[in-house]
């Protein structure tokens, strides 16, 4: 008896090993399935890290119509222009010459001083200044904003001192600023685009290729079943085993490169421990290449796998909650979010590697992970036991004829 | 007159044959209108609120004073934050903020009410995490609102001790204010700057997807040569027989997602619906031009699907309505001018948010009206690859 338990251990593992090569075999020489795997996970990070490494949007043009055309006024041009975020592009003569170079996207604000700028601080009254900001882009509106509250703070504080006559600097520091509050940003100091964006996208890439690799191969078997349907019977976790060990093997080097080299190539947070990072992975990808598996059940032919997953990129770019706070979604999408790895996997890396966040930290994510895991190992079961199923069906009623 | 007629009857036969695939084919009209439904409702309702609302935040109060606990208080009262003050230590809420539950917090220090009063200048620290981008701005915008008032109330009592007026006292504080006018979206609503470019972009990727595939699998499925025939040899009538239908198709998705935005949503939309749905019209078009152009010049479906994938993925982040054009290196920024959502994008700026007259955007209408001219030279390899049939995996 225990010998036959032996023994039948031997041949599964055997036959595991044997689909497990057979896979690479499928793999490397589909050339589909090849861009998929290596091609897409190697080309697509590089293309986003070269299109965001400027990271910081600096000199956002604006125009200037000063009707005031004060020292005063000046003064405030001068630093405006001055300021790393933005740039003044043209003085106008009026509002209509500064809106006809909005219309041309010569520049994306205007910023008008009014007559009695001057005056007004004179006459000590609070004197405005107006900013018409084009809102097509938030990045120049924030740009535009930050500058003109820090610059009229600055000089406000300038004017308020000169009226403090015979004070030393200390008391004018303690009477213009009592409350010296200052921000730190952590983990992404610089507030860079590329820097906030990449390691999510990384994930999300990472997922996608996944899913899209095994979706062709999967679309391509069923084309070929129908042409000419195979005679070998499968063991359904043989299949499911040996399979994914294949898929899983073939993204060591791409986890490495993405997620270690990318991000050290171009500078992005890397705070965390490589080797924790890998050791979050490990469901990650399980729960992804199930999933893939899973959802090959859509995909009847190699070609439809782009139609039926490339656009869902956005969706789980966006479920993840790297820019809409996962928390702050309607119940349905968090759900949603849920059953999609990328969603913990975003969340845990960016604190794992951007955060510096330890093991214990993500915990939740972690576990999550292994939660979608379990689920979809019996959905990839239950899509296989379902194909070899039609595929001893389809065999019976060949042999009959 | 005879061969009008013919003409027009072959053409009505090809819609006739396309209509039959894409209805009898669930992959089409899933992908076609079931896809874009679902991207419109996913998106519209994630962004319901145009700002997130209750952001998780904490102050830590290591001062536990009246002046402390009144700007606790008043930190409160701000919409974008949900204040808790159940870490009683710098490293706690950190560590807080590293499991996720906090996206800022703001740090009032010990003895920070006897320093005010002593004039010794307490400082505020306040930290935010950019890791996430929206929910770190509207913390930090808070936070810095927060510090700069409270800073302002203290000199005001001090001015009021010496007996200033009050009307004098607002402009010693604050002598300079800005009046700022964002134009067209006065709310800072996310869901008005996304929507408005991001879903059209989705649609952009399903439009050149479904192109390809409905003309490669003609090639794979070995009916291409029984096509060509249908429309008499004719490969431009075969190209518009095929694809009027999906023009059909996807423009009533297009306009209804544009009745989405400006009915439903009520989002801004200064020059009235018509420059938008000819905007959309043309786009879907351009797109459809570009497909063609793909698979003319690659003949393989596969890779043509995925230079179709990659052109429409890409054009999210190129585009430049998340990160400018202007700030991206020049090489990219040349391409931008290349995609299709570009043009639409700036239509969108130009009509519908900045009302800017029709004249100064010609150029992107007329833009988009190129990329199907720039398939036709394209077409004689494409009939040559129809004739051949030839189905690469």
């Amino acid at each position: 008896m225990k010998t036959g338990f032996f023994a039948s251990l031997k041949n599964g593992l055997a036959d595991t090993i044997r689909i497990w090569r057979q896979e690479y075999v499928s793999v490397f020489k589909d050339m589909g399935a090849m861009l998929f795997f290596f091609v897409l996970p190697f080309a697509y990070p590089l293309l986003y890290a070269f299109i965001y490494n400027p990271e910081v949007v600096r000199d956002v043009p604006l125009a200037v119509v000063d009707n005031s055309r004060t020292v005063l006024s000046r003064e405030l041009c001068r630093r405006v222009d001055a300021s790393p975020n933005t740039a003044i592009v043209s003085y106008c003569a009026n509002l209509d010459e500064a809106k006809d170079l909005i219309y041309r996207r010569v520049c994306h604000g205007i910023m008008e001083i009014p007559e009695d700028f001057s005056k007004k601080i004179v006459r000590n009254e609070q004197s405005p200044v107006l900013f018409y900001s084009d809102m097509s882009i938030l990045i120049n509106y924030k740009n535009f904003l930050a500058t003109l509250t820090e610059v009229t703070l600055d000089m406000g504080k300038e004017l308020q001192s000169e009226k403090l006559v015979g004070a030393t600097a200390k008391q004018i520091d303690m009477a213009t600023n009592p409350i010296p509050g200052f921000s730190i940003v952590l983990y992404n100091p610089t507030g860079g685009f590329a820097s906030f964006l990449m390691p999510a996208l990384l994930i999300v890439i990472l997922q996608q290729s996944i899913i899209l690799g095994i979706g062709l191969l999967a679309g391509g078997r069923h084309e070929h079943r129908k042409l000419a349907p195979e005679t070998r019977q499968e063991n359904v976790w043989h299949v499911l085993f040996g399979k994914s060990a294949c898929y899983y093997s073939l993204y060591i080097m791409t986890v490495m490169y993405m997620l270690h080299i990318i991000p050290w190539l171009f500078d992005y947070p890397q705070l965390g421990n490589q080797w924790e990072i890998y050791i979050f992975l490990l469901p990650f990808l399980l729960s992804s290449i199930f999933f893939g598996m899973t959802l090959s059940v859509l995909v009847r032919e190699r070609e439809s796998v782009f139609l039926v997953i490339v656009f869902t990129s956005m969706v789980f770019l966006f479920v993840s909650g790297v820019t809409w706070p996962y928390d702050r979604m309607p119940l349905v999408w968090k759900i949603l979010g849920g059953f999609i790895p990328s969603t913990w996997g975003v969340e845990g890396f960016l604190r794992l590697n951007s955060e510096g966040a330890t093991m214990l930290d993500v915990k939740e994510e972690f576990y999550s992970l292994w939660g979608l895991t379990l689920l979809y190992f019996f959905t990839a079961y239950g899509v296989i036991h379902y194909r070899l199923w039609k595929k001893k069906k389809a065999l019976s009623t060949i042999e009959a004829k | 007159m005879g061969k009008k007629a013919t003409a027009f009857g072959t053409l009505w036969k090809l819609m006739r044959r396309e209509w039959h695939t894409l209805v009898s084919r669930p992959l089409y009209w899933t992908i076609m209108i079931c896809a874009p439904l679902f991207c419109y409702v996913f998106f519209l309702s994630l962004m319901n609120n145009g700002l997130p609302e209750k952001l998780p935040t904490a102050v830590v109060d290591l001062d536990h004073s009246a002046t402390s606990r009144n700007l606790t208080r008043q930190l409160t009262t701000y919409q974008t934050l949900d204040i808790t003050t159940q870490y009683v230590s710098f490293a706690e809420a950190r560590q807080a903020m590293q499991q996720g539950k906090l996206f800022g917090f703001l740090v009032i220090p010990e003895s920070f009410e006897a320093d005010l009063y002593a004039n010794r200048q307490p400082q505020i620290p306040y930290f935010t995490t950019s890791v996430y981008f929206i929910p770190s701005a509207l913390i930090y915008k808070s936070f810095t609102t927060m510090t700069t008032l409270a800073a302002g109330a203290a000199v005001q009592q001090t001015l009021l001790a010496k007996g200033e007026y009050e009307r004098d006292i607002m402009p010693q504080i604050q002598p300079i204010t800005v009046d700022m006018h964002p134009l067209g979206n006065p709310w800072t609503n996310y869901s008005i700057y996304l929507n408005n470019t991001f879903l059209p972009g989705i649609l952009e990727v399903l439009i050149l997807l479904v192109t390809i595939f409905s003309i490669g699998s003609e090639v794979k499925d070995g009916t291409s040569r029984e096509w060509l025939n249908t429309a008499n040899n004719n490969i431009l009538l075969a190209i518009i027989g095929k694809l009027l239908p999906q023009t059909l198709i996807f423009f009533i998705m297009g306009l209804f997602c544009q009745s989405l935005l400006y009915g439903y949503c009520g989002f801004p939309l200064q020059n009235g619906i018509l420059p938008m749905a000819a905007a959309m019209f043309l786009f879907v078009v351009a797109i459809q031009g570009t497909g063609v152009l793909f698979f003319s010049i690659i003949p393989s479906l596969r890779l043509a699907l995925s230079a179709g994938s990659l052109l429409g993925v890409v054009s999210f982040s190129l585009t430049g309505f998340s990160f400018p054009a202007e700030a991206m290196y020049s090489a990219f920024h040349l391409l931008t001018d290349i995609l299709p959502l570009r043009h639409y994008f700036v239509i969108y700026v130009d009509q519908a948010l900045n009302s800017v007259p029709l004249y100064y955007c010609w150029i992107h209408y007329f833009s988009l009206l190129i990329y199907p001219l720039l398939a036709l030279p394209f077409l004689p390899l494409l009939k040559r690859a129809l004739r051949r049939q030839v189905y690469i995996p």
